[in-house]
């Protein structure tokens, strides 16, 4: 399934997006690691939209492919436009950043024809618009977490609450993107698709405060959020842990330029900290949020199995492929 | 409850060097684990008290906050 999915969205770009030079960059872009189009790339968030419909709707069509092509090429888009801001440009492209930002673009509104196509197939009673409203407000809510995340990077030290919100805005629109997109398309129970938005949020901020637990300060990466500064949960917390330690002076202990290495000390320091501990606690209750939306769905009589395959591959294999079958 | 809160109380039992026993709870029902997954358990192998946090704590910790946001 991943791979028609994977097909799909190539077809998807070859079809709209004419221009050749253009094109190809973008195929090539898509085929890097991390990208949809790579051979280990997981493709969760269209997965995620393929999952949504086939528990409302029992079964995957043209339109539940079309949604999950359109999920897919936003977050391919948002991942690109997040490389050029952490300055992560792919060298073997060779390309600048205004080149990917153009790309990001390019992405962004392939994605939008193919949410055209499949609210064109789910048009009746209004439905189809409906879903496109829904999909282009979350759109801007993910779009103001980038903002705010950009923001606060060039700001002084910001509070939990704050890192917080802005990981919930930025990630958890992600997935409240997909996931009502996709109930939108297939159903019209208001309090379904309620659960479905909340499930696609919780799990998508769960994944994110993963990702920022585990990027904070992993052993033997020169490349760390703490060496670049960034303002992710843990890194908020230690910062504020640092600047509340009366035994510290401002003598430098957090390494004074971005992108420095970070000292041995300060890796015993974070570790001593609890950031690790706090930062879970709050992952942990996101994903109890998502277990719990996917109970209350269940009750509904939603057909949440493959649903609950991807919250556990998420949990407990989060580098297994998920297969939907 | 708000999530400062929580991190006030975190960043105190690292201070006193309590942070195993004070965010752990006696074996009781409610602390029948976090089941931290594999991901967890590599980000956060330092910390023996990762298992026994309360989960109905973890649970409620946020309702505040988000449903603000909302």
């Amino acid at each position: 399934m991943r791979d028609a999915l994977r097909s799909e969205i190539h077809k998807t770009v070859e079809t709209y997006c004419t221009e050749p030079t253009q094109r190809e960059t973008m195929l090539r872009a898509l085929s890097r690691p991390g990208f949809a189009l790579h051979p280990e790339a997981k493709c969760r968030i269209g997965l995620l939209t393929l999952e949504v419909h086939r528990a409302i709707q029992g079964t995957l069509g043209t339109t539940a492919f079309r949604a999950a092509i359109a999920t897919e090429l936003y977050m391919e888009a948002a991942f690109m436009f997040d490389q050029v801001a952490d300055h992560e440009l792919d060298q073997a492209d060779g390309l600048s950043a205004a080149e990917e930002l153009a790309l990001a673009i390019g992405l962004m509104s392939c994605g939008a024809a193919a949410a055209c196509e499949a609210a064109l197939q789910a048009s009746s009673d209004g439905r189809g618009f409906r879903s496109l409203l829904q999909l282009h407000r979350d759109c801007i809510a993910s779009s103001s977490g980038q903002f705010l995340d950009a923001r606060v990077q060039k700001l002084g030290l910001g509070t939990t609450d704050e890192a917080l919100r802005i990981t919930c805005l930025k990630s958890g629109s992600i997935g409240r993107l997909a996931t009502a997109f996709a109930s939108n398309i297939a159903t019209d129970e208001p309090q379904t698709i309620k659960l479905f938005e909340e499930f696609g949020f919780n799990l998508f901020t769960y994944m994110q405060l993963v990702d920022d637990l585990r990027d904070a300060c992993p052993e033997n990466i020169p490349l760390t959020d703490l060496g670049q500064h960034k303002k992710t949960l843990p890194v908020v917390y230690f910062s504020n842990f640092l600047a509340e330690d009366a035994t510290v002076t401002n003598s430098g202990i957090m390494s004074p330029d971005s992108g420095e290495p970070v000292s041995q000390e300060v890796r015993q320091r974070f570790k001593a900290s609890g950031a690790e501990v706090f930062s879970a606690i709050i992952a942990e209750t996101f994903l109890n949020r998502a277990k719990s939306n996917l109970a209350a769905l269940r009750d509904r009589a939603m057909m949440v199995d493959g649903l609950e395959q991807l919250v556990r591959s998420v949990e407990f294999n989060p580098n297994e492929i998920i297969a939907v079958s | 409850m708000e999530i400062t809160k929580l991190e006030k109380t975190v960043r105190q039992a690292a201070r006193d060097g309590s942070l195993g026993s004070t965010l752990a709870t006696p074996e009781s029902k409610d602390d029948a684990g976090l089941n931290l997954s594999p991901e967890f358990d590599q980000a956060t192998k330092t910390l023996a008290a990762k298992r026994r946090v309360r989960r109905h704590a973890a649970t409620t910790l946020l309702n505040t906050t988000t449903a603000r946001w909302a």
